[in-house]
């Protein structure tokens, strides 16, 4: 009932004009059908009754003319239907998808970390495309109208006999009954075969997409993939036939049955003029009546079954929908309606106004609602930035903590490293000080507020950083694409990340028209296939143009040469003096000239403190640190 | 002449591929083609002929006309029961078919993407004729060819049929209502054509708007826009690639409702004069009420069927074209397949030669490698380093055939790659990418995709040697597992290193003679990165191994140093040589050696560790 309501509410903020005229229009288009009949009878009377006298020419004209103005609107609401219905999908479809992509956004990140998540987003992403909630409105009003013209067509029916009403009615219940529950045991089985089907495309893009090409090849997989993909679309081949052959026959036994209602019905009703006992004109009205109740019915059982098919699908969008909109509107404020054009101006303006003049880039937004005095005074002193206390983190849906207990201070302006074996829980400690993950004990503060009341304090280098298929520019400051004088500062971002520009196809100088190129094929032929290394360095440009606060970067230098290593670590932190950095790497040297080194191991900090305190301490760092030097050194 | 002859050629296809997905179903639509499109005639007859019974006996007895009434009543009810029940049917037959239809055309998908080359993918056309290939898998399209195609054989029939009755009716009415359909004809060709042209177009743009649309259910992408706040901006492009094709399509819908319009009032038009001429002459005579019911039943369906041979005519055009696609993405396919024709089967390999190979990629100014010598021979252990885009990987893929040098040759054993026969060349390689593949497979099958025969005590042990062992112990199914969520409720995510690890493990489990790794360390922690380099020194005893690292302490101990700057081999040889040069490698190398050396507490003691282990 709420998504009812809630449906008709997003139909009327999409297009209310629109939706309200389909209705009318769907209302009107299914009463007019007893009409025609009666211009028949009209006619038939007219031609039983002038038998072999004269010809009435005006009334011959007067029939005409209702046909044609029959016809007309007809093919008015008819057409005036179509052109409305590919508005108001379009319309409605926009809305839906932009509710979508709001409330997707609301989510916060741990849920796609969840494993039913991505089953759910799926079954809505395609319910969104297919403009159900449309479809369904329309269909509820058919059945209205449906309603509507069935009983005043029993009405006209009722002189030939209650028994042939009865009969041509009833005919169609079983037929209705059967497609009602076909509806919806076809959307049931659909749905209940989507994880099949997502295997089998699965298989699919293994054999023809560019990601599994290499390894295909070499490994020889392919037959292994396609018998697979075989296999499974045997499968779900067999289960679709052996569903769809039982209700076909049942289908057509219906058929029959109907057949036989309104067939002996008609019959009857020619019989009947034959006998004489009735006018032709009538015979005909009965003949095209019954047959109407026919096409009636069969509207209403189609529209049964498309409703009863398209409602869980339907409830599945609305619910992701409602949920989104009631997070949004507590995150934003209630800032929906505001573009971003309008934000991000806000946002510059209030950075402009606030920190300006200040030299301690730390705060960024932060404090952006502190009194100014306490936000001064808090500049005065490098304060804790950061503040983890008794932090224990799960993912979603597993039992397994891959953080314990862990408390950690980052000082403004400190430069962190984070170090460890693989597994030990330093991504997820990056992922919980972004405010990515919400640890279910302990806390996350940042200058003693809670991390997710902070955004924007902070920026990252992911180990799986995105590359877009957009141009360079907006790679880079995909997070700030109204930055003030935004080419130079990409540019600046882009040396900073060890980006060379001539890669991108800078001429030099003050030309920054290589900003607009493409990244990637995927939409322009002309675009920049990046190698893994580049790609990195880009997804580092776009960390240090973003925001002021804090910056994590997750294995920055996996994929880096060594000279572009060496600048990153050396020359680029110390560029971003004041800037407080948390670097997570397995390259131990990069980490000496760190303020601070961490050891995590199990999702606990079992050793801190500088290179050489840690060097003289003997622990597991050192053992690490003299594995990967030893062979520097022992054979120089 | 040459439209016709694609035509049949498209629609020649279109039946081949219908006939290939099922035989039955098939027939069955052909049947169900037939009943829908040539009844209607008749059963306007039958009516006619119920209707001048009923005109006949007014006034008159009973008794003469029983028989034929019953003959009728049968008919009629035949018709009926005929047409009601061609629709479940129909549903049945199409439902299954457009499954058969989608697997047949993914199918034969598969199978041209078999063979194109990696240079296949650089091009954003052949993404589009793959997106629209794979979108027309699930069309309906040949479906609708054929009822077009039947429908045109049938309406062929019951056109002619109902033309005789009507010209029995009144012969300038016929003729008048055949003129009136003929504007219509002639215009839905051209705006069939407009949409096909649309749809052709558009295919980009949707792919953009649906791409931006993925960003926000994509799990790497999700964790970005959080971070870096980007959802407005990409929301905001995403609304305007939205309303510039929505735009677009709604001005199609606008035009075609306006045209529309304006031949339905043609049509009208004729069609009330038509009433009202057969009305008056039915008057006039008098005793015709049952070819006045014929005309009414008959004269819409005939001025309707008329349009649909001209749009069954365009169905078939535009089903001939639709196949356009995948006809040409199988072209692509073969041309490309080609560039492996030979068919010798290489026994095992002693040298991997370069001979002054040059190599640009498609749509760039610049050669990522160029003029590129160097003999390697088996077994060898081979470093590859340079500075990221200095061409280490291009190398890696075209000595697997996955680009074709613009000049030059690449040779194995002197012979060069292209007159080995492929599935056989591709059993010389064995290979951990850069973009290491995660496989929604068990843990197992992660392993063993490449080499399915191994035995399980192999596969532990390779397990244990990149020290998966003790995760693969504590997965819930163990060996069994699941990988990726996304496929299997169950399904467990491994981290960043392990997922690597499982890459090294699948490379080294397929036991091939050339083993070619890049960047296999970039995420392993030092431990891991030890252990791994041990495997791989016993590994290359045999091998031949390739290895592109940016770990120059690596390239310490391998019998071949190859250094690449900017496309160009710029010194080969190993460490001892390389440093005595004092050239980019030895800049390379002591850049990093000289990090650790800095900063390690005491050198001797560095170096007593590094004898003692």
């Amino acid at each position: 009932m709420k998504n009812a309501v809630y449906s008709v509410k997003l139909l009327f903020r999409a297009c209310p004009a629109a939706v309200l005229l389909l209705w009318v229009f769907t209302v009107l288009l299914l009463i007019l059908s007893p009409l025609y009949s009666l211009v028949d009878r009209m006619l038939f009377d007219m031609v039983q009754e002038g038998l072999g006298g004269s010809v009435d020419r005006g009334r011959i004209l007067r029939i005409v003319g209702l046909y044609f103005g029959y016809n007309l609107a007809v093919f008015v609401l008819a057409k005036g239907k179509e052109a409305l219905n590919t508005y108001g999908q379009a319309k409605t479809g926009a809305l839906v998808q932009e509710k979508l992509v709001g409330g997707l956004e609301s989510y916060s990140y741990e849920v796609f970390e969840d494993n039913t998540f991505y089953d759910r987003i799926q079954t809505i992403s395609r319910e969104a495309g297919k403009g159900g909630i449309l479809s369904l409105s329309l269909d509820l009003a058919a059945f209205a109208g449906v309603a509507a013209a069935t009983v005043s067509l029993c009405l006209l029916l009722q002189p030939l006999g209650w028994g042939a009403v009865a009969l041509s009615v009833l005919c169609c219940v079983p037929g209705f009954l059967h497609q009602a529950s076909f509806g919806k045991k076809n959307w049931e089985f659909n749905t209940s075969r989507v994880p099949l089907q997502r295997k089998c495309s699965y298989y699919f893009s293994l054999l023809c997409s560019r990601e599994a090409f290499g390894e295909n090849r070499v490994f020889g997989t392919r037959k292994l993939f396609w018998g697979r993909y075989e296999q499974l679309y045997g499968e779900y081949y067999r289960e679709l036939r052996r569903f769809n052959g039982r209700n076909c026959w049942k289908g057509v036994l219906m058929a029959i049955l109907h057949a036989v209602g309104t067939v002996s019905v008609i019959l009857y009703a020619y019989y009947r003029a034959v006998l004489g006992e009735i006018s032709l004109g009538e015979a005909v009205l009965y003949a095209g009546v019954s047959q109407s109740i026919y096409n009636n019915i069969q509207n209403a059982v189609y529209m049964a079954g498309s409703i009863s098919g398209s409602v869980s699908g339907v409830r599945c969008l609305l619910d992701c929908l409602r949920e989104g909109e009631k997070k949004t509107g507590r995150n934003a404020g209630g800032n929906t309606g505001e573009s971003v054009q309008d934000k991000a101006v806000k946002g510059g303006f209030c950075r402009e106004k606030t920190f300006g003049g200040m030299d301690v880039p730390g705060h960024a937004c932060v404090g952006e609602d502190l009194p100014r005095s306490a936000r001064q005074e808090q500049a005065l002193l490098p304060g804790v930035l950061i503040r983890l206390q008794g932090v224990a983190y799960a993912y979603p849906g597993t039992g397994r903590r891959v953080l314990e207990g862990l408390n950690l201070e980052i000082r403004e302006g400190e430069k962190l490293a984070v170090v460890g074996e693989n597994g030990s829980g330093k991504t997820t400690l990056a992922k919980v000080l972004l405010g990515l993950c919400v640890p279910g004990e302990g806390t996350v503060e940042v200058q003693d507020r809670p991390v997710q009341e902070c955004p924007r304090y902070a920026s990252a280098c992911f180990q799986d950083y995105a590359v877009y298929s957009l141009s360079v520019r907006e790679n880079v400051a995909v997070g700030d694409p109204l930055k003030e004088d935004l080419d130079r500062e990409a540019e600046r971002a882009l040396f900073l990340g060890g980006l060379d520009k001539t890669v991108l196809g800078s001429r030099g100088g003050e030309d920054f028209s290589y900003l607009e190129r493409q990244i990637t094929r995927m939409f322009d032929s002309e675009g920049l296939e990046l190698s893994r290394g580049q790609s990195q360095k880009l997804a580092l440009a776009r960390a240090f143009l973003y925001g002021q606060g804090l910056i994590v970067l997750d294995e920055p230098s996996a994929s880096m040469d060594a000279v572009t290593e060496k600048e990153i670590f050396e020359s680029t932190l110390k560029l971003m003096e004041g800037r407080t950095a948390v670097v997570i790497t397995h390259r131990l040297s990069n980490v000496v000239q760190c303020d601070r080194i961490v050891y995590l191991e199990g999702g606990k900090i079992v050793e801190s403190g500088t290179h050489e305190e840690l060097m003289k301490q003997g622990g597991r760092y050192r053992e690490l640190f003299m594995l990967q030097a030893q062979r520097y050194l022992s054979k120089q | 002449m040459k439209k016709i002859m694609a035509l049949s050629k498209g629609t020649g296809e279109m039946f081949r591929i219908l006939w290939q997905s099922g035989r039955g179903l098939t027939v069955m639509l052909v049947v169900n083609s037939l009943i829908r499109n040539a009844l209607w005639p008749v059963r306007a007859l039958v009516v006619k002929d119920m209707v001048d019974l009923a005109a006949a006996s007014w006034g008159q007895g009973s008794a003469a006309w029983q028989g034929n009434f019953m003959l009728d009543a049968a008919l009629f009810f035949a018709c009926f029961c005929a047409n009601r029940v061609w629709w479940p049917l129909n549903s049945y037959v199409q439902t299954l078919l457009l499954a058969r239809l989608g697997h047949e055309s993914r199918v034969r998908i598969m199978a041209a993407m078999n063979g194109v080359g990696l240079s296949f993918f650089d091009c954003a056309e052949n993404r589009d004729i793959y997106e629209r290939a794979l979108r027309q898998a699930d069309d309906r399209q040949p479906i609708n060819t054929v009822n077009s195609v039947m429908g045109f054989v049938a309406l062929l029939v019951s056109f002619s049929t109902a033309l005789f009755a009507m010209a029995a009716v009144s012969v300038p009415v016929t003729v008048l209502l055949l003129a009136s359909s003929i504007p219509s004809i002639i215009w839905e060709g051209r705006f069939n054509e407009k949409v096909y042209q649309f749809d052709q177009e558009a295919a980009r743009e949707r792919r953009r708007m649906d791409y931006l649309f993925s960003l926000f259910t994509d799990r790497t992408a999700a964790k970005e826009i959080r971070t870096f706040r980007a959802g407005p901006y990409l929301e905001e492009k995403r609304r305007k690639a939205l309303e510039e094709y929505q735009g677009r399509y709604l001005r199609l819908a606008g035009w075609k409702l306006r045209v529309d319009g304006g031949f339905w009032l043609i049509l009208q038009g004729a069609l009330m004069l038509g009433y009202y001429l057969v009305i008056s002459e039915v008057q006039g005579r008098g005793t015709a009420a049952g070819s006045l019911s014929f005309f009414l039943t008959v004269a819409v369906d005939m001025q309707d069927a008329l349009r649909r041979f001209g749009s069954s005519f365009n169905g078939v055009v535009q089903g001939a074209r639709y196949f356009d696609n995948l006809l040409e993405l199988e072209r692509t396919g073969r041309a490309q397949e080609e560039a492996f024709g030979g068919r010798l089967t290489p026994e095992r390999v002693e040298t991997v030669e370069f001979r002054h190979v040059s190599f640009r990629y498609p749509g760039r100014e610049e050669e990522a490698l160029h003029d590129v010598s160097f003999t390697l021979r088996c077994p060898q252990s081979v470093m590859l380093v340079g500075m990221n885009g200095s061409g280490k990987s291009t190398l890696l893929k075209l000595l697997l055939g996955f680009y074709r040098p613009d000049s030059g040759e690449i040779l194995i054993n002197s012979i060069p790659v292209g007159e080995y026969d492929r599935e056989q060349y591709y059993e010389l390689f064995s290979v951990c990418f850069q973009d290491r593949m995660r496989y929604g497979f068990s843990f197992q099958e992660n392993i063993m995709m490449g080499s399915p025969e191994m035995d399980r005590e192999r596969f532990w042990e390779i397990v244990d040697q990149v020290q998966l062992g003790e995760v693969c112990e504590k997965l819930p199914e163990k060996e069994r597992t699941n990988l990726l969520r996304e496929y299997d409720e169950g399904g467990v995510e491994l981290s960043g290193g392990q997922y690597d690890r499982l890459a090294i493990a699948r490379a080294v489990a397929k036991e091939a003679p050339v083993l070619l790794l890049d960047e296999p360390d970039a995420a392993l922690d030092a431990r891991a990165e030890e252990t791994f380099f041990r495997i791989y020194d016993r590994l290359v005893e045999k091998r031949l191994g390739i290895m592109v690292t940016h770990r120059m302490q690596r390239a310490v101990s391998a019998d071949v140093i190859l250094v690449l700057k900017d496309g160009v081999l710029v010194e080969q040889g190993n460490h001892r040589q390389l440093m005595e040069r004092k050239g980019q490698y030895e800049a390379m190398f002591r850049m990093q050696a000289e990090r650790y050396w800095r900063n390690s507490v005491q050198g001797e003691a560095v170096a007593q560790e590094g004898n003692l282990s």
